[in-house]
C-alpha cells in the first residue's frame, strides 16, 4: 500500500520540524524588539523554572549570540548559542541554535501583522545544511516530487 | 562534532538526497541499483549515502539475499520526534512568558503616557 506508506513518510518529515504559531497582542515592531533586545530577552527566554540569566549577542548577520539558563534552585546551568543568519526588522529573524554539545538547528521566526496584533510563526529544524540544489535531481516520479516539496517546505 | 546517536541521526538527515532515499525506502525494501536510478548518481555515490544512513541506524541491509536489500528503520526517527517534542515544551514555556511580558510592558507604557 504505497499510499499509506507515503503518508507516513510525510508525517515523519513533519515530526522532524518544529512549527509553533502564536498570536501576540502587540504590533510586530514591538515583538521584534522584545525578541532582539538583550534587556528584553532576559524577561522571557526560558521556562519559568529555567529562566535565562545572561544573554550576549553581536546583533548583525554573521554575529554570534549566547544565552545561559539557570534552574531556579540553582542546581543546573544550561548554555545555548548560535549565529544570526537573517535580520529583517520587524518581520523576520533567522539564526542557528544549539545547546552546548548538542546538534545545530536553524530557527526562523516570522512576525506577521495580524490586525493590531502579531502572528508569529516559529520554525526550528535540524536541517541546517539544507541546500536548494535543483540542478542534478531529475527523474523522480511524481509522488517523489511531492514528497520532496513537503520536506523542502518544512526545511526551508 | 558531537557523535551521540541523536547527532548522528540528525547529520545523516541533513542531506536532501539521504532524505529522498529514506522516502523511497518507506515504500518498501529496495536494492541499491534501484535506489540509484532516480538520482542520476553512481552506485558508489549512493553506497556512500547508504553507509551514513546505516551508521545512524536509519536503515539496515539484509545479508541474506545476494542483492542486499535496504530497509528503513524507524527507531532513530522516533528519537528525533521526541527531541523535537522537548524543544516544543521549551519554546511554548518561553512564549507563555513572552505573552505575559508583552502585556506588561504595554500596560506600563500606557500608564506612563497617561501620567505625563
Amino acid at each position: 500500500m504505497p499510499q499509506t506508506n507515503e503518508a507516513q513518510t510525510i508525517a515523519e518529515a513533519d515530526d522532524r520540524t518544529l512549527v509553533i504559531t502564536r498570536i501576540f497582542d502587540a504590533p510586530p515592531a514591538l515583538v521584534f524588539q522584545v525578541w532582539t533586545d538583550q534587556a528584553h530577552i532576559l524577561n522571557w527566554l526560558g521556562p519559568r523554572k529555567y529562566p535565562a540569566v545572561s544573554f550576549e549577542h553581536d546583533f548583525r548577520v554573521g554575529g554570534a549570540w549566547r544565552a545561559c539558563l539557570k534552574a531556579l534552585d540553582g542546581s543546573e546551568t544550561l548554555w545555548q548559542g548560535g549565529v544570526y543568519r537573517e535580520i529583517r526588522a520587524p518581520n523576520r529573524l533567522a539564526y542557528s541554535f544549539a545547546w552546548d554539545d548538542g546538534p545545530e538547528t536553524l530557527i526562523t521566526v516570522d512576525f506577521l501583522p495580524h490586525g493590531a496584533k502579531t502572528r508569529m510563526v516559529f520554525t526550528q529544524t535540524p536541517f541546517e545544511t539544507v541546500e536548494r540544489r535543483d540542478g542534478h535531481r531529475h527523474g523522480w516520479n511524481s509522488s517523489f516530487d511531492r514528497l520532496r516539496d513537503q520536506v523542502r517546505a518544512r526545511a526551508a | 562534532m558531537a557523535s551521540d546517536p541523536l547527532s548522528l541521526t540528525l547529520s545523516a538527515l541533513a542531506d536532501p538526497t539521504r532524505r529522498a532515499i529514506l522516502a523511497r525506502l518507506a515504500l518498501g525494501e529496495t536494492s541499491v541499483t534501484e535506489l540509484a536510478e532516480p538520482f542520476r548518481m553512481s552506485l558508489p555515490a549512493v553506497s556512500k549515502h547508504l553507509k551514513v544512513l546505516e551508521r545512524a541506524g536509519l536503515i539496515s541491509r539484509s545479508r541474506e539475499a545476494q542483492w542486499r536489500p535496504c530497509r528503513i528503520e524507524a527507531g532513530p526517527l522516533a528519537d528525533v520526534a521526541q527531541w523535537v517534542e522537548a524543544y516544543r515544551r521549551f519554546w511554548e514555556a518561553s512564549f507563555d512568558r513572552l505573552d505575559t511580558y508583552l502585556n506588561e510592558i504595554q500596560r506600563q507604557e500606557r500608564e506612563d503616557a497617561s501620567n505625563k
